[in-house]
């Protein structure tokens, strides 16, 4: 190929603006030939605009996008990009089996059918009206409309909303699948899990801006803080507060749960300590800051 | 920035004839479009033109089989702009046309496959209506006058298309389109063309939708006249081609209203 060093999508200093909500607020996302890149943010963070961009549904404000080396809309007419849309994005009235061969026609690419409803898993319900297929089956039937043609960007927006977790985990197997080689995937995600599990790297996104960036352990590590959970029997919110008071500058947080504690600290072993010898506290566990705890964390700062 | 070739496993050129015919297919195929766009304006031209004592009492260059005729293909053409129109606005909204601008074709692919399949579609009762015309005795006087009436027939198309996108991008549901092709039941009764009216009523039809297409397209057989529960009068030229206009329109400038208030909901 002649643009190998092309990244898959380069986009900088991004603004998107609908009447006075800022809903893209200067966002810098690359994505690699042959990276899976999760985008990951809670609802009304400006993914869904962000992809819409690249794929050239609308056009920014401000900022540069390009995507393979081409502006979006070329690359699209080029169909080097393929998505999966949010919701929608197909015809009720139309057969599983028509859905595929009329967007196989429109995109040069029939010889791929055989393989994509393979590969998709969708054989079963190719003469199934769409409007009678389950969410799932739905959703494997816009998986097999985006590898139709073997884009070199695959953009899914919430790909496995609603899925239960076999079925998340086949459709990403059969994305990866796809995807080896020099095929990237930009999906966007609300699930932190999923993100964790199928991405090589994780853009956090909030409020329109980029929090975060990075490897999973490399998101993971920038929560500040261990958890250290006891069973404290009796304990009260403000009896941490108390007994704890000679190390509370290392304390992030507290939680009472009955008799289960979880205190966020930057010092473990200090809390520990105290816990064993100046409280009742006993089943000690020091464990590591969860991805939520992280995420949230993030997405509050912003 | 030189130009690329299309990286993909694609050997084949993109192609929308497959789409038109299986929209086509899917569109006739559909009972709404058998039932009230083909069997009922034909049955109703069969029993209210054919079948009747005074079917060939003249009437203009013709008769009274082909004023019927007329009427029928009229109201038939027009449900199916309306529902054909409506259903692509509805199934834009749900997101095929994002689909659709992932192909090389993009957005002019899909309205060429549309609008292709609106006029296929809509010739399909269109003819039969006229065939069975030809057959029952309806007489247009000319072939210019068959050929003349049978392309003004399509002239409704015009604002009910609009008519129907509007109402697909307002409610964005299949139900609202429906209910928006049956109205034309209603603009049928209104617009002088199930019947002939007269006096407030036929004031009335002057204003609604369907009048001015109607009249412009009786125009070969009838000339100035227009049929009314009184019997002929004369009417001049610009007021059906007004009504067409200013529906048109304002259909349109409903659309471009619809339009906004969608992307504003955003």
């Amino acid at each position: 190929m002649s643009n190998d060093l092309q990244p898959a999508v380069d986009v900088s200093g991004l603004v998107k603006t609908f009447g006075s909500v800022r809903a893209v607020d200067g966002i810098d996302l690359q994505v690699q030939p042959g990276e899976i890149v999760a985008f990951l943010g809670p609802n009304g963070a400006g993914k869904s605009t962000t992809l819409d961009v690249v794929l050239g549904f609308t056009t920014p404000d401000a900022g540069s996008v390009r995507v393979l080396g081409l502006s979006p809309k070329q690359a699209a007419r080029n169909l080097r990009t393929g998505a999966i849309l949010q919701a929608g994005g197909l015809l009720p009235d139309y057969t599983v089996r028509q859905s595929v061969d009329v967007v196989a026609a429109m995109r040069g690419s029939r010889g791929d059918i055989d393989a994509v409803v393979e590969l998709t898993g969708i054989t079963a319900v190719l003469g199934r009206k769409v409007s009678k297929c389950s969410g799932g089956e739905q959703q494997r039937l816009r998986l097999a409309l985006t590898l139709l043609g073997n884009p070199d960007l695959m953009v899914l927006d919430e790909p496995t909303a609603g899925m239960d977790v076999t079925a998340r985990r086949d459709f990403w197997s059969a994305i990866r699948e796809r995807a080896a080689g020099d095929k990237a995937v930009l999906f966007a995600t609300h699930y932190l899990q999923e993100a964790a599990d199928f991405a090589d790297r994780i853009f956090i996104i909030s409020r329109g801006r980029i929090v975060a960036s990075g490897s999973v352990d490399e998101v993971r590590a920038l929560g500040e803080g261990t958890v250290v959970t006891a069973t404290w029997p009796g304990c009260r919110t403000d009896d941490v507060t108390r007994l704890l008071a000679p190390v509370a500058s290392t304390i992030r947080g507290a939680e009472v749960h009955g008799e289960h504690v979880e205190i966020r600290t930057t010092q473990p072993d200090d809390v520990a300590r105290l816990l064993l010898t100046a409280t009742p506290a006993h089943h000690l566990g020091v464990v590591a800051l969860s991805l939520d705890d992280v995420f949230a964390d993030l997405v509050d700062a912003a | 920035m030189t130009t690329i070739a299309p990286a993909s496993t694609t050997t084949a050129r993109p192609r929308l004839l497959p789409y038109a015919l299986t929209e086509f297919r899917n569109n006739i195929l559909y009972p709404d479009t058998i039932i009230f766009t083909i069997l009922l304006p034909l049955g109703l031209y069969l029993t209210f033109g054919a079948m009747t004592s005074y079917g060939d009492q003249p009437v203009g260059n013709g008769n009274v089989a082909a004023y019927t005729m007329i009427c029928m293909a009229v109201f038939s053409v027009s449900m199916s702009a309306t529902a054909i129109a409506g259903g692509s606005a509805v199934e834009l909204a749900g997101g095929w046309g994002r689909q659709m601008m992932l192909t090389p074709w993009g957005l002019r692919g899909y309205y060429a496959v549309k609008a292709g399949c609106a006029l296929v579609t809509s010739l399909v009762p269109l003819t039969l209506i006229f065939a069975a015309g030809a057959l029952t005795g309806a007489r247009c006087g000319s072939w210019t006058t068959w050929a003349a009436s049978y392309a003004l027939c399509l002239v409704p198309a015009l604002p009910f298309s609009l008519y129907g996108l509007a109402v697909g991008m307002w409610f964005r549901s299949n139900q609202a389109v429906g209910t928006a092709t049956a109205s034309l039941s209603l603009w049928g009764f209104l617009s002088n063309v199930f019947l002939p009216l007269g006096g407030v009523l036929l004031k009335i039809a002057h204003f609604t939708p369907l009048y001015g297409g109607a009249m412009l397209a009786l125009r070969p057989l009838l000339g100035d006249v227009v049929i009314t529960s009184d019997g002929e009068v004369t009417e001049p030229l610009w007021q059906p081609l007004t009504n067409l206009i200013a529906w048109t329109l304002l259909l349109a400038l409903i659309c471009v209203a619809s339009q906004r208030r969608a992307m504003a909901r955003r």
